[in-house]
This record gives C-alpha cells, sequence and structure tokens, in this order.
C-alpha cells in the first residue's frame, strides 16, 4: 500500500479550516515537510515499517466534518496503572498560559506555549515532527528549576490529547531540565476508546549542566492504535539519562529516540523491552550523536515476539571526529516464540575517530529447552516455566528501571501480556 | 519403590540401555558404576522422563504406577528427583522464585496449602546453612555463573527443599574438591532414611568413602552385567572396568 497524503494543498487545508493552532510553525513546518517528503518504503530508516494507515487517519482527521474538541477526560484523582507519581494535567494548561505548581516544595512550570515561544523552542528535523507541529494542539513545557531533586516520578498521561481529537492527534512536550536537578519522569500511553487512532507524540528532553533524569516510557495502547513516538534528547555537559521503553501494545508502535550527546562527560542508557504477540508491529529506531569528547551511550533492547508478530530495532551510534574517549555499544536480543514471528534488527557505528571503545551485536533465537525440561523436572510445567523464562529475559531491562513505584504496574502488565503470547 | 524391567533405550536411533533391569525398595542406596558410555547418565534421563531418550521395550514401575506413563514435571511432584550431571545456568531467573515455584507445584500436586514467601525463606535459609552453601545463592540466577562444584551444591539444596522420595544423582561428585564432596555427602546422608532410596551414578569409588550403598552395580553396554556390595567398588578402583565389564 502506498502512503497517498497529497501534500500539495496540505497547508491550505489545515490552515483554512481553521486546523491550525499554531499557523506561522505550520508554514515553517510545512516547508521542511515539502522538502523531506512523507517516509515510505524506499527511505532506509521506514524500509521495514508501512505508515500508510497512520497516514491514511491523519488525513481523516483533516476533513471538515472532524470534530474538534478538548475533552477534559481526566480529573484530579486520575492515577494511571495506579502508580504513585506526581501525575500532571498537561490538558489543565489553556493556550499562552504558564502554570507554577510545587512538587515536594520545587516550583514546577507548565507553560502551554504560544506561537512565539513555539518557534522558538521547536526541533522540526523530520517528516513526522513536521507533521505533528504542523497539526500541533497544545504544545506544552515543562520546567524542572535548578537544583531541584524531587524524589517520586513525575508522570504525564499522553493520552489525555490522543482522544480530544477523533482520528489522529499530535502532542508535543518539552521537558527542560535546569543545571544540577535531578528527577523522574512516566510517560504513560493507554488507550481508552478502541477506534482507530493514530497518535503522533514528539518530545523534547533538555538537560542542562550536571542534570539527571530516568524516563520510563509505557506503553499498552489498544490494538487499533497507531503510535509514531520520537523524542529528541539534548545532554549538556556531565548529564545523563536512563531512558526505558516498554512496549506492549498498539497495532503499530514505532520508537524513535535521537540522542544528542553535545557536551563533554554526558551520558546516555537508552533502554528497552517489547513484547509483541498477533499481528502486531513494534519499532524502535535509537540515534545516539555522540559530538562533543568523554561521552557515553548504551542501548540495551530485548523483545519477545509471538504469532505473526514483527518487531525492527535500529541502533545507530554516530561518532564524530571530535568525540575522543567515546565508549558506546549496542546490544539487541529477541526470543521468537513462533515461525512467523519475526524481527529486522541492525545494530549500526559509523565512527570517525580512532580513541573510542565501541561494541555492538544483536541474537535471535528461541526458548533454551534445556532450561524448559530443566524446570519441568522439578515439578513446573511448560507454560509456567516459558513464562518464568520470558519473565527472566526481559528481566535484564526491568531491573535497570529505577522507578520504584512503577514495577508493580510493570510486572502485571508483563505478566498479563505473556498470558496472551 | 522403583522397579526397572528390561529396558531398551536409543537416542537418535544409537541403542543406549540394553536389557537393564533394577529393584530399589526404600531405605536403599544402590551405586551406579561403569565406563563412559555405557549408559549411566541415559538411565537418569530415562528416569526423569528427557524427550529424546527412547524406550523401546521393558517397563518401569514406580510406587506401583507405569511410570513411563506420566510427564516429566508429574514425575517430580510424584517424589522423584534427578540430580544433573550438568545442570543447565538461568541467567536472570532467581534461585528462590525458581525453587519456590517448583516447591508449589508439588503441593498443588499434592492438593496441600501452598507455602508462602516467609515460610519458604525460613525453611530456605535453614537448608542452605546446613549445606555450608552461602546465603547469596538464593538470590542468584540457577546456576548462573556458579562454578563446577556450586552447581553440584545447587542440585543438592534443590534435592532437600523439594523432599523426594528417591533421589537420582547423576555425578554429583565430579568436579567437586574433597570439602565440597564432603559437603554434598553429608546433605545426601541427612537426607537418607527408610523411606528414601538413593541412585548413585558415579565413576569413583570416591564419594562412596562417604555415603555407603547397600549395592553397588556395574553397568556396561547398557546393562548391568555385575553386582555386589561395597567390596565391589573398591575392587574396581584398583582393577579397572576392563577386567570386569569385557
Amino acid at each position: 500500500m502506498s502512503v497517498s497524503l497529497d501534500l500539495n494543498n496540505l497547508d491550505e487545508k489545515i490552515i483554512l479550516n481553521d486546523q491550525a493552532i499554531y499557523p506561522k510553525l505550520g508554514q515553517i513546518a510545512f516547508k521542511k515537510l515539502k522538502e523531506l517528503g512523507i517516509p515510505n518504503k524506499k527511505h532506509e530508516h521506514w524500509r521495514y515499517t508501512d505508515i500508510s494507515e497512520p497516514i491514511q487517519l491523519l488525513e481523516k482527521s483533516l476533513s471538515p466534518n472532524n470534530q474538534k474538541s478538548y475533552k477534559e477526560k481526566t480529573n484530579k484523582d486520575y492515577k494511571p496503572g495506579n502508580i504513585d507519581a506526581h501525575w500532571l494535567n498537561i490538558n489543565g494548561v489553556d493556550f499562552g498560559e504558564n502554570k507554577t505548581i510545587e512538587i515536594e516544595g520545587h516550583p514546577i512550570q507548565i507553560n502551554c506555549l504560544n506561537e512565539e515561544q513555539a518557534i522558538k523552542e521547536l526541533k522540526i528535523n523530520d517528516p513526522l515532527g513536521c507533521l505533528n507541529a504542523l497539526l500541533a494542539q497544545k504544545i506544552i513545557k515543562i520546567t524542572i528549576p535548578e537544583d531541584s531533586v524531587i524524589e517520586a516520578p513525575i508522570g504525564i498521561s499522553c493520552v489525555e490529547l490522543p482522544y480530544s481529537q477523533k482520528y489522529c492527534s499530535n502532542l508535543r512536550l518539552i521537558i527542560d531540565i535546569k543545571k544540577n536537578s535531578k528527577v523522574s519522569f512516566i510517560g504513560f500511553y493507554e488507550s481508552n476508546s478502541d477506534e482507530s487512532h493514530f497518535s503522533n507524540v514528539v518530545m523534547q528532553i533538555n538537560l542542562a549542566e550536571n542534570s539527571d533524569t530516568e524516563y520510563l516510557k509505557i506503553q499498552n495502547l489498544s490494538e487499533t492504535h497507531n503510535l509514531i513516538d520520537r523524542s529528541i534528547v539534548d545532554l549538556g555537559p556531565g548529564s545523563q539519562i536512563n531512558y526505558t521503553t516498554v512496549d506492549i501494545g498498539a497495532k503499530l508502535s514505532r520508537t524513535d529516540v535521537e540522542v544528542n550527546l553535545n557536551h563533554e562527560k554526558s551520558s546516555a542508557v537508552i533502554n528497552g523491552v517489547y513484547l509483541c504477540e498477533k499481528n502486531q508491529h513494534i519499532d524502535n529506531h535509537i540515534w545516539s550523536n555522540h559530538i562533543s569528547q568523554s561521552t557515553s551511550s548504551t542501548q540495551n533492547f530485548y523483545g519477545i515476539i509471538g504469532e505473526k508478530g514483527h518487531c525492527v530495532f535500529n541502533g545507530k551510534a554516530l561518532i564524530k571526529e571530535k568525540a575522543f574517549d567515546t565508549e558506546a555499544n549496542q546490544y539487541n536480543h529477541n526470543i521468537l516464540l513462533d515461525d512467523s514471528a519475526s524481527v529486522d534488527t541492525k545494530p549500526e557505528l559509523e565512527i570517525y575517530n580512532d580513541n573510542v571503545k565501541c561494541s555492538h551485536g544483536c541474537t535471535i533465537g528461541q526458548l533454551d529447552e534445556d532450561a524448559i525440561f530443566y524446570m519441568k523436572s522439578r515439578g513446573v510445567d511448560s507454560k509456567t516455566a516459558k513464562s518464568m523464562l520470558i519473565s527472566a529475559f526481559v528481566k535484564n531491562i526491568l531491573s535497570k528501571v529505577n522507578i520504584e513505584t512503577s514495577r508493580e504496574y510493570l510486572d502485571e502488565l508483563i505478566s498479563s501480556k505473556l498470558e496472551k503470547l | 519403590m522403583l522397579n526397572i524391567k528390561n529396558i531398551h533405550t536409543s537416542i537418535n536411533e544409537t541403542k543406549i540401555l540394553n536389557g537393564l533391569s533394577l529393584e530399589i525398595a526404600p531405605g536403599e542406596v544402590h551405586a551406579i558404576m561403569g565406563p563412559n558410555g555405557s549408559g549411566k547418565s541415559t538411565l537418569a534421563k530415562v528416569l526423569a522422563g528427557q524427550d529424546d531418550c527412547e524406550v523401546t521395550e521393558g517397563e518401569i514401575q514406580y510406587k506401583g504406577e507405569n511410570l513411563l506413563d506420566l510427564s516429566i514435571e508429574e514425575r517430580s511432584r510424584e517424589g522423584i528427583f534427578v540430580g544433573f550431571q550438568y545442570p543447565v545456568e538461568i541467567p536472570g531467573l532467581n534461585n528462590s522464585q525458581f525453587l519456590r515455584a517448583s516447591i508449589n507445584a508439588k503441593r498443588k500436586h499434592k492438593e496441600e496449602e501452598e507455602m508462602s514467601a516467609v515460610d519458604f525463606l525460613k525453611l530456605a535459609r535453614e537448608t542452605i546453612e546446613k549445606l555450608e552453601i552461602p546465603q547469596t545463592f538464593l538470590n542468584r540466577g540457577v546456576n548462573e555463573g556458579f562454578s563446577g562444584g556450586e552447581k553440584k551444591r545447587n542440585e543438592i539444596f534443590q534435592m532437600t527443599m523439594l523432599n523426594p522420595d528417591i533421589a537420582i544423582l547423576d555425578e554429583t561428585d565430579s568436579g567437586l574438591d574433597i570439602d565440597a564432596l564432603k559437603i554434598v555427602a553429608k546433605g545426601v546422608n541427612e537426607f537418607k532414611n527408610e523411606n528414601k532410596a538413593i541412585i548413585l551414578i558415579t565413576h569413583y569409588q570416591r564419594l562412596l568413602d562417604y555415603i555407603e550403598p547397600d549395592y553397588v552395580h556395574v553397568l556396561s553396554s547398557g546393562k548391568i552385567i555385575e553386582s555386589g556390595d561395597k567390596s565391589l567398588a573398591q575392587r574396581l578402583e584398583q582393577t579397572g572396568y576392563k577386567d570386569d565389564g569385557e
């Protein structure tokens, strides 16, 4: 199936129909989009992922008959997954408004950007990001002030905006962490409808000098949901991020993480777990750009793929001329549970200097039959043995998540998914 | 308790056991010795129920039932424990989590109440101390990164925790230094009583200095060619298998 979005009058279509909340930003994004084109399977980064359906849903959402309304879906007590966190109500902030809320004694700003601010802040460097900017309904910026150490995680429910509009939604978030701050976030993606939907999410995470953050994405969308989720992480001197994506649901889930190690001694750990069942498609594209010296990045992705599931991993580290004393590793391990399960995996290194320490590798295999026999010989039935082995496999990643309040939910989520595999 | 009658097996169409018969009563310790390739480990595999060991002839009665009708896990739950020569490493799977699942599978089968995490931990700690195994064993992955000796001690730990009726220990002494051998032997001796049966599969008489067998059998080309008491093992140690077996 080919992608059919007609770019010729897309800008007029959106602006004439009063679809654009940010018309000037939309024009900039549209100009860039025309240069880049809508991705299709001929593009290297999209060769394994067909985005016809998301694009069709996006087109449908542009119809003048499509309702546009911001429904207040959440109430104050909304607590996704029953996880203890400071859950933010990003929908409760109006256009141009700047709210300050206090978390553990620190003033956290939540700002819904106006057009001028948005043009200044937004990074628009890829086609889906252009579409997101063109159609953005709210651009939210969360600012963590300097020297703030926040113990409990800050939760962001990424389903608040998706269902504000039918067929397609475009959430854009900027998380700005000022220097010497330490904070963790949970990005929570869960559907509250079974209608076909495309969420095009872009998140920019800026870490200033010596800041330290953990970001945990939990994606358990319905099987009618398409998600393209792009994170752009910019790391300041001595800053670090521990990013984990847990992909369980959705019909199509594409995660792009672009990490820019622009400054000395910055480091990034990008980890992921994906559990993919019947006719699901889960794609992770991770890009670490080592620009400055003494930087490190690690990518570790573990996947379980059931009947007719298809997954993609493309991890890349680009190490520039001046990025001496760099360490970069990429690993992807997959277990296929069925002959019809498949994975396309490609760890890549592109190195332009000699003083680096790099490694990469991938494995694709089945559950260890000897281990299953051993467990059965101790009385454990085959189904429990397999489920224990899978849990042990994904624990390689989940044990690196430091957000303790998420643990119980993650364990339950994984167990209930295992029942289906 | 266990009655093996004229068993023939093949693995990938190669005949291994060739008319092996053996009867074991509660309270007895049987040692099975024999040269490499005589079929000792195959016997352990057959009793455990490993799929690739096809029994082509003969029968095995266990507590009056046909053992070959039972699945691998049913055999364990019915009180059969096989300590393997090469225990598998299962990275990431916590030793105590695995063992608790194992104990509770057996309890459920016997229609008994499941063991709580607290009771399990208490029992595990007591047992592990008796076997002179570090407490950290409990939180490590199953055999993950264990030395050969640690793996064997872990098998004895599992045996003690599962409290089977019959234990088949396949070369549990190989790869052990003298101190580890003594610990393993102590574990087996403490397990031994008038209701339990033990089959020790070994190459060496050394283990039998610490665990006294009631019977010693020599296995050659897939069947028992000679049986005797402890003195048979001592004679084999001096003369080797060649004079006896062939």
